[in-house]
């Protein structure tokens, strides 16, 4: 068996973070919180709510991952169908994760999904903020994601403040603005296992094969360098095969590592798969 | 029998230049897409989109110089990408919302209240560039809250599975917010894949009372090329092909060719001779 790549790493780690009894928030989009997700559920974590915001269910059993037929998926097997609405202004009383991809984040954990560049002429308009800022008020852990990590990425100041992070590190302070909790608990990418704090950002893991100099040479900040750092346990063989062979046959998750020209090919030859597949299912 | 079941030229006429739309579905699915366009080729200008999410239809009306204003919390086309057209016009004014901003705003409007209050926004850029909000201190806690303000939609455009002639709706998957915005806005127009006897609804089946709905037709393929499950799914390869035109320059002649269909010739053309690929229900053709 080929040795994991770094989603694969990558889902594996996420998929750590979630434990029975936990609500997983799904973002728009995201492929590696939706296998980490399912892997999870298939795993440790057999009781696991799992919120799919483009199909609307609470779902405790999703087969497979799919491009364009989660609804096919995720409809029949759920556990209720919600309106967003209810999701963020009242399921706010159970342990509420969400997985986050911001399009930067700074030494502390403020992220940014709003705009690169100045606000009145950016470079990049992005999609928005979306939930990000509500959930990060409320949530009991906030976890980001970033497939590619980047001095582009993780800067000494976001352009455009979409989120908090740690700082106020006050939390009388925190309290007072209307923030429930510290902030980003962790934050994974394909060099390791990373933690927020009002001090900067730490090492709490290297994958196997990366070194502190390339994770700080990729990272456009002081990280902070703890005296010993682990190598992140990758995946068992048995994972590995759940990941490529059960949970997320058709590769989506190979989504979030390209940019967006190899994006669309990928995505097109996706749909092909899925055609076939049911084909085959029929 | 006061049914409101009306035709799609009927409907389009009760969207005014200058309107707050509210639009319903979520990202890639249940997008009222077809509505949209019959607003776009009835040339609708100055109008203001407002919905939890925006995606095809919104940069449709983007592409065609349809709007003022954008409101929502997401603006793009979900795996897919960015919006073509999102960010691109200096004429069109970004009124920067998240989902907290426009659930609330929509649900302060149908309580008839001025705000509903959200946590903790107000350490984010967005009050930089949102002048008009306000927050409140918690007469009980005394934390700080987000007020956000009443949205009062003109029209709410929704497209579901199923609807009666009284606009009594069913949605079979994602909700989103559509009951919200029926419910809020001053008029609602429904579109439905089928219409259906009322009796067909009962056992509790409407997300939506007709109540809220000023307007149902029947839209067939209303969806396309978004989701509407469980009739067809979302339709990837139409969709990465409009992305490509943007990038080659192309958009204008693929999106004239688009518009210039009625709604029929629209399905006879992009839709039926793909029917098995996006499985579609037999029983819609």
């Amino acid at each position: 068996m080929t040795p994991a790549n770094s989603a694969e790493q990558m889902i594996l780690c996420m998929s750590r973070t979630l434990k029975s009894g936990d609500t997983i928030g799904l973002g728009i989009g995201s492929a590696f919180p939706v296998a980490a997700a399912l892997l999870a559920a298939r795993t440790h974590a057999p009781e696991l709510y799992m919120y799919l915001p483009g199909t609307g269910t609470y779902s405790m059993r999703v087969e497979q991952a799919r491009l364009s037929l989660m609804e096919w998926m995720t409809v029949p097997t759920g556990m209720r169908l919600s309106e967003l609405a209810e999701v963020l202004t009242e399921g706010l009383h159970t342990h509420h994760k969400v997985f986050m991809r911001p399009a930067q984040v700074d030494p502390y954990g403020a992220s940014n999904n709003t705009v690169i560049g100045p606000y009145d002429q950016p470079k990049i308009r992005l999609p928005g903020a979306a939930g990000i800022p509500d959930v990060t008020a409320v949530y009991h852990e906030l976890l980001f994601y970033l497939p590619r990590h980047n001095s582009l990425t993780f800067v000494p100041t976001v352009d455009f403040v979409s989120a908090v992070g740690t700082l106020p590190a006050s939390m009388a302070e925190r309290r007072q603005a209307g923030i429930l909790g510290k902030g980003p608990t962790r934050l994974i990418s394909d060099l390791g296992i990373f933690s927020f704090s009002p001090k900067g950002l730490s090492v709490v893991s290297l994958h196997e094969g990366v070194s502190f100099e390339m994770a700080q040479e990729r990272t456009g900040f002081p990280l902070l360098r703890p005296a010993v750092i682990p190598t992140t346990p990758p995946p068992t063989e048995q994972e590995l095969s759940l990941i490529r062979e059960e949970i997320d046959p058709l590769a989506i998750r190979e989504l979030e590592m390209v940019g967006a020209k190899e994006r669309t090919d990928r995505i097109a030859r996706i749909w092909e798969s899925e055609w076939r597949l049911l084909g085959q299912q029929q | 029998m006061s049914s409101k079941l009306i035709a799609i030229a009927e409907a389009v006429q009760l969207v005014k230049d200058g309107d707050v739309v509210a639009i319903g579905g979520q990202s890639l699915y249940r997008r009222p897409v077809s509505m949209v366009r019959e607003l776009i080729r009835a040339g609708r200008k100055r109008l203001t989109m407002v919905g939890l999410t925006a995606g095809f239809e919104t940069d449709l009306l983007l592409a065609n110089g349809c709007l003022d204003t954008i409101r929502a919390g997401y603006v793009g086309l979900d795996f897919l990408g960015l919006a073509p057209h999102f960010g691109k016009s200096n004429s069109v004014r970004i009124v920067e919302e998240t989902e907290a901003s426009i659930i609330q705003g929509i649900r302060a409007s149908m309580g008839y209240l001025g705000f509903l209050p959200f946590r903790g926004t107000r350490q984010t850029d967005l009050m930089k560039v949102r002048p008009d909000l306000k927050s409140v201190i918690c007469p009980y806690t005394g934390e700080e809250y987000i007020a956000w303000p009443a949205i009062k939609p003109d029209v709410a455009l929704i497209h579901v599975a199923k609807a009666d002639a009284y606009g009594n709706a069913h949605i079979a998957s994602n909700p989103s917010i559509d009951r919200l915005l029926a419910g809020a806005a001053a008029r609602t127009i429904v579109t439905a894949e089928t219409i259906v006897p009322t009796r067909e609804l009962e056992g509790n089946q409407a997300i939506i009372l007709g109540r809220s709905v000023t307007a149902v037709v029947h839209l067939p393929l209303g969806a396309h090329p978004t989701s509407s499950y469980p009739s067809y799914r979302m339709d990837v390869p139409f969709l990465l092909a409009y992305i490509q035109a943007c990038r080659e320059g192309t958009v204008g002649s693929w999106m004239s060719e688009l518009l210039s269909l009625t709604p029929d010739d629209y399905i006879a053309r992009h839709v039926l001779p793909f029917r098995e690929q996006l499985l579609v229900k037999e029983a819609l053709l």
